[in-house]
């Protein structure tokens, strides 16, 4: 463990380098610096937390398999958000049969009995939007990506990630329920 | 970006995250599994790179015929050897027409040739020179396989 807390000094790009020529401490380095974040992100798309954590297991094995020979052209992030999101839209196919309708991000979506009135009309709000705006949103604000890596990561151009963003926010901002949320 | 949007969005992410405030916890026995998992899979990986550096023997079956081959391959190796090692005269030189074999036809190809005063290499019978006596030459023998075939 003392090992792998050294590592926390080393860049994502040193760590993949140590990985390619083999030392697996490198990548266990990279496991644990993006553990939570894929977890999180994986139960995000479920709203299971057994299915988010075989989601994480599998996540880490397909980006293991890259190894020797992984070259790093973009944040790492951006390379492992397609892999949580295709492993959680195929695990939650396999868990149960695909709702047409059903939306990404099911964790943030389904309202909350438990939540506040507001809280629940900001979920409706962010389910009333397009599919592909709503991502854009969500990895914006709930994952705090810049907008180039939200590019990267769904493989759009940047202009697109903008003009996204740019609709989507309008689309919130003119929605009345949630007005309150921002005065 | 004007204040009023700059203010509208960070109210936006702060109740955003604040709707995915459940966080999971990852338990000890799983990350042990997962990096149980990833050891063995680099050692794997790694160790079939390594035997792919090294490569092992090849071992070539053979079938019966096959073993035939090194043996024949040589026996046509010799006969080429042979064949053209032969002075040029005896072979192909007379064969003016290219058919595979010298007959009569080669000797009135050479003579159209020898008119026309095209240049020609069918020197049969070696003296330097490709001439009448050249195609005498191939007539003759023409002749002579002839009577041997009919005999």
């Amino acid at each position: 463990m003392e090992e792998l807390i050294e590592q926390e000094s080393f860049s994502d790009a040193e760590l993949i380098r140590a990985a390619n020529a083999g030392d697996s401490t490198a990548f266990e380095a990279l496991y644990f610096r993006y553990r939570d974040w894929v977890v999180n992100l994986a139960f995000r798309f479920t709203a299971d937390r057994e299915l988010a954590l075989d989601i994480l297991q599998d996540t880490f094995f397909y980006f293991s398999k890259k190894f020797p020979g992984f070259e790093l052209t973009c944040q790492l992030k951006s390379f492992l958000y397609p892999v949580v999101k295709n492993l959680s839209i195929n695990a939650r196919n396999k868990a149960r049969r695909y709702q047409p309708g059903e939306e990404l991000f099911a964790q943030i979506e389904a309202p909350q009995p438990a939540q506040t009135a507001s809280e629940n009309d900001l979920r409706f709000a962010l389910a009333s939007l397009p599919e592909t705006h709503r991502e854009v949103v969500l990895l914006r604000f709930l994952e705090e990506m810049p907008l180039a890596e939200i590019a990267d990561a769904l493989e759009i151009p940047l202009g697109t990630v903008k003009s996204r963003l740019h609709n989507a926010l309008e689309l919130l901002r003119e929605n009345p329920k949630i007005k309150s949320l921002f005065e | 970006m004007n204040e009023d949007n700059k203010n509208f969005e960070e109210k936006l992410g702060k109740a955003i995250r604040q709707l995915a405030k459940e966080t999971i916890f990852v338990p000890p026995a799983k990350d042990d599994e997962i990096v149980g998992g990833i050891r063995k899979r680099f050692d794997r990986q790694f160790l079939n790179k390594k035997k792919e550096k090294i490569p092992a023997k090849k071992i070539v079956r053979v079938s019966r015929w096959q073993r035939w081959i090194p043996l024949a391959a040589s026996i046509l190796v010799a006969a080429s050897i042979l064949y053209f090692s032969r002075p040029a005269s005896s072979r192909s030189v007379a064969d003016v027409n290219g058919d595979g074999k010298v007959d009569v036809l080669d000797a009135f190809a050479l003579a159209n040739q020898l008119k026309s005063g095209a240049s020609v290499s069918a020197d049969v019978n070696g003296d330097g020179v490709v001439d009448e006596k050249d195609v005498r030459e191939i007539a003759a023998r023409a002749v002579r396989l002839e009577e041997g075939d009919r005999s």
